[in-house]
């Protein structure tokens, strides 16, 4: 199994380089981005022509478009540089704000990744079960009831849902339960442990119900399909005709199986989690990885998109192995010694 | 005995399982009633929208400041926006450009997603890799991203190309043009995977090496042998992406990159709506009836969608 990891993990290397000349490329060759780096320089200030060009050769220089000596570097080595530079973990400064890339993303990620954990337990929590039930009952009132209303949330767009919840769970002339943005009281100071807790969660309330109520249709579909799909198979007939408890069947042979294809469900997610949903932070004013990641590419903040696309790749191929390795854990059929 | 009573009596005696396969998907389809209700729903919307073009065309953008923010009246059946534009005419209109929208994304992603699709799964190997790790890139990029640059890049451009063709309305077109590039430009990607799925999973089967044995060309087998097979996760995924393209439609509205107004799409009116939203005057209309049309919209296409997978691929059940 070691060995099987440490050749995967050899194997990424290839993939993730094509990957980042890839990125490289889509980022580079985009007119409007070249040039960012100088129209952000230029950007509200009040200097001397003079003072100016050298501010852009500045910025040039830190995004590796020119040498020291504002000679200008051809892109394939543009390309190296920017990837010798990543590998040793300079990621760069913002160019929107006065920050580096590392500390914005520091900032940013705990609070996507929070939203994001807490709605894919409650989607797995109401999902799961859900497409369980919806397959041992099929075509009963419940599996009609579920389907369709799962279906009938996902159809709902998460503006309406989102302005709807802000316009009467956080409206003083309706209901003032929840606040209507950011993520904490202004008295945090005040707190203990357990009323701080309580006051994050209080406020993450509504983001979190705009982020959920849309995924229950997708997963459950899947857990019922294929639920179905291994109850038609036979060796479940084979377990039944030899008399196995009905339970028994259903957790050692039908259950079994379908979480391979939950294993390959949840790593297909696992990326997402890192991306905020940029009209949830919109809409509840909370400054995620969504809506960095959204005013980064409107400012064309090079640094900052290629570092969340960068991210985003990483942990694509990361899931993959992922889910590769706990498919030989919960499948005995499948070894890669 | 006729042949028809032959054909009676044999469907008498099969029943379920008597007829061709798409017969057989077809009587399945038929007695999915939520299906049948979601494909009603999308038959009103587009006789309503696409009916009453001819009226909405010629009205959508006409102004009437002595009639601003009216609620709905027999005249105005959906009542006014703030420059007293019909907003009847304005959803009916946003309505077929939604639409329209969705309908051309899922065609993109056909065309795209197929194509990608089919090369990888029927080549294999080191194409496969190449193709899949692309895909697999563009994924883990923020699509807003890809929409930003395109928006950037082709915008000028596709105006200029509109206005040197003689089009009417260049810079509205090149608008909506750009949007269904970048939303196309995402959504073939599940369509890629799934179908190379299929094509991997057929390659191998006897049917497709002994019409490789008689020496057809690859075009020929994938064309007459493998994507006949593929067609019905084609239809199904493609319904799919009608609706989600409309959504994202709807949601780069809200953030300002989708269509421009004065066009109007159920998108960009009912952010406009949101927007309108105020604690002093709450004007339900201006954001009910562009998001009611889309809830419907998208309900009814879900709806056709999952009808049409549970009719297409009986392995779901």
């Amino acid at each position: 199994m070691t060995s099987y990891i440490i050749r995967r993990l050899l194997l990424m290397v290839p993939t993730l380089l094509g990957m980042t000349f890839m990125l490289f490329a889509i980022v580079r060759f985009a007119p409007g981005l070249r040039e960012a780096g100088q129209a952000n320089a230029v950007q509200g200030m009040m200097q001397s022509k003079q003072a100016q060009k050298q501010e852009q050769l500045l910025v040039a220089e830190r995004l590796h478009l020119v040498d020291k000596n504002g000679h200008p570097i051809s892109l394939p080595m543009q390309y190296v540089l920017w990837l010798k530079s990543t590998c040793e973990g300079h990621l760069g400064t913002s160019l929107e704000y006065p920050e580096p890339v590392l500390k914005l993303i520091e900032q940013r990620l705990p609070v996507t990744l929070t939203i994001n954990l807490i709605s894919m337990i409650v989607i797995y929590l109401v999902a799961v079960p859900g497409g369980l039930l919806a397959a041992l009952y099929r075509d009963r009132l419940f599996d009609r009831g579920y389907g369709f209303i799962s279906l009938a949330l996902y159809s709902l767009p998460a503006i309406w849902v989102g302005s709807s919840l802000l316009g009467f769970f956080a409206n003083p002339e309706f209901f003032n339960w929840f606040p209507a943005a950011g993520l904490h009281s202004t008295n945090t100071e005040s707190m203990d442990f357990f009323q701080y807790i309580g006051d994050y969660f209080y406020h993450i309330t509504l983001p979190i119900v705009c982020s959920t109520y849309a995924g229950f249709a997708f997963l459950s579909k899947q857990v019922r399909g294929s639920i179905l799909e291994n109850l038609g198979q036979d060796y479940i007939r084979t377990a039944r005709a030899k008399g196995v408890k009905g339970s028994t069947v259903m957790v050692r042979h039908v259950f079994r199986n379908s979480l391979l294809t939950l294993i390959t469900l949840t790593g297909m997610s696992l990326p997402g989690l890192l991306g905020g949903s940029v009209i949830v932070e919109q809409i509840f004013s909370i400054n995620g990885m969504g809506r960095l990641a959204y005013t980064a590419t409107l400012a064309r903040d090079l640094p900052v998109i290629q570092t969340v696309a960068l991210i985003g790749s990483v942990l694509t191929l990361l899931s993959y192995l992922a889910v590769d390795i706990c498919y030989a854990m919960a499948d005995p059929r499948v070894s890669y010694a | 005995m006729t042949a028809t009573n032959l054909a009676a009596a044999i469907d008498g005696v099969m029943g379920e399982a008597g007829g061709t396969p798409s017969r057989r998907a077809a009587r399945r389809f038929g007695r999915n009633r939520t299906a049948l209700a979601g494909l009603l729903g999308l038959a009103v919307l587009v006789v309503i929208c696409y009916g009453t073009l001819p009226w909405t065309l010629g009205s959508y953008a006409r102004q009437n400041l002595h009639d601003t923010l009216h609620t709905p009246t027999p005249a105005h059946l959906m009542g006014t926006d703030r420059l007293g534009r019909d907003l009847f005419s304005r959803w009916s209109l946003g309505g077929a450009i939604s639409m329209g929208i969705g309908l051309a994304s899922a065609a993109i992603s056909v065309v795209i997603g197929v194509g990608v699709g089919v090369v990888a799964g029927y080549t294999g190997g080191r194409v496969d890799a190449v193709l899949m790790r692309a895909v697999d890139v563009l994924y883990g990029l923020p699509y807003i991203l890809l929409v930003i640059l395109l928006r950037v890049t082709l915008v000028g451009r596709m105006t200029g190309a509109l206005t040197w063709l003689g089009l009417p309305h260049p810079q509205e077109m090149a608008g909506i043009g750009v949007l269904l590039v970048g939303i196309g430009s995402v959504s073939w990607l599940t369509m890629a995977r799934v179908v190379r799925g299929q094509v991997m999973a057929l390659r191998d089967r006897p049917f497709v090496e002994a019409a490789r044995a008689l020496g057809l060309s690859p075009a020929r087998v994938i064309w007459k042998h493998i994507l006949p097979n593929v067609a019905g996760p084609i239809v199904v995924y493609a319904t799919l992406t009608v609706p989600s393209a409309i959504l994202a439609e709807s949601f780069l509205s809200f953030l300002g990159l989708g269509v421009q107004p004065p066009v109007p799409t159920w998108g960009n009116l009912a952010s406009a709506g949101v927007a309108a939203i105020n604690p002093i005057h709450i004007r339900w209309w201006l954001i009910f009836w562009p998001c009611a049309g889309l809830t419907v919209g998208l309900l009814s296409l879900n709806f056709l969608g999952d009808g049409l997978r549970d009719a297409l691929d009986p392995r779901q059940g």
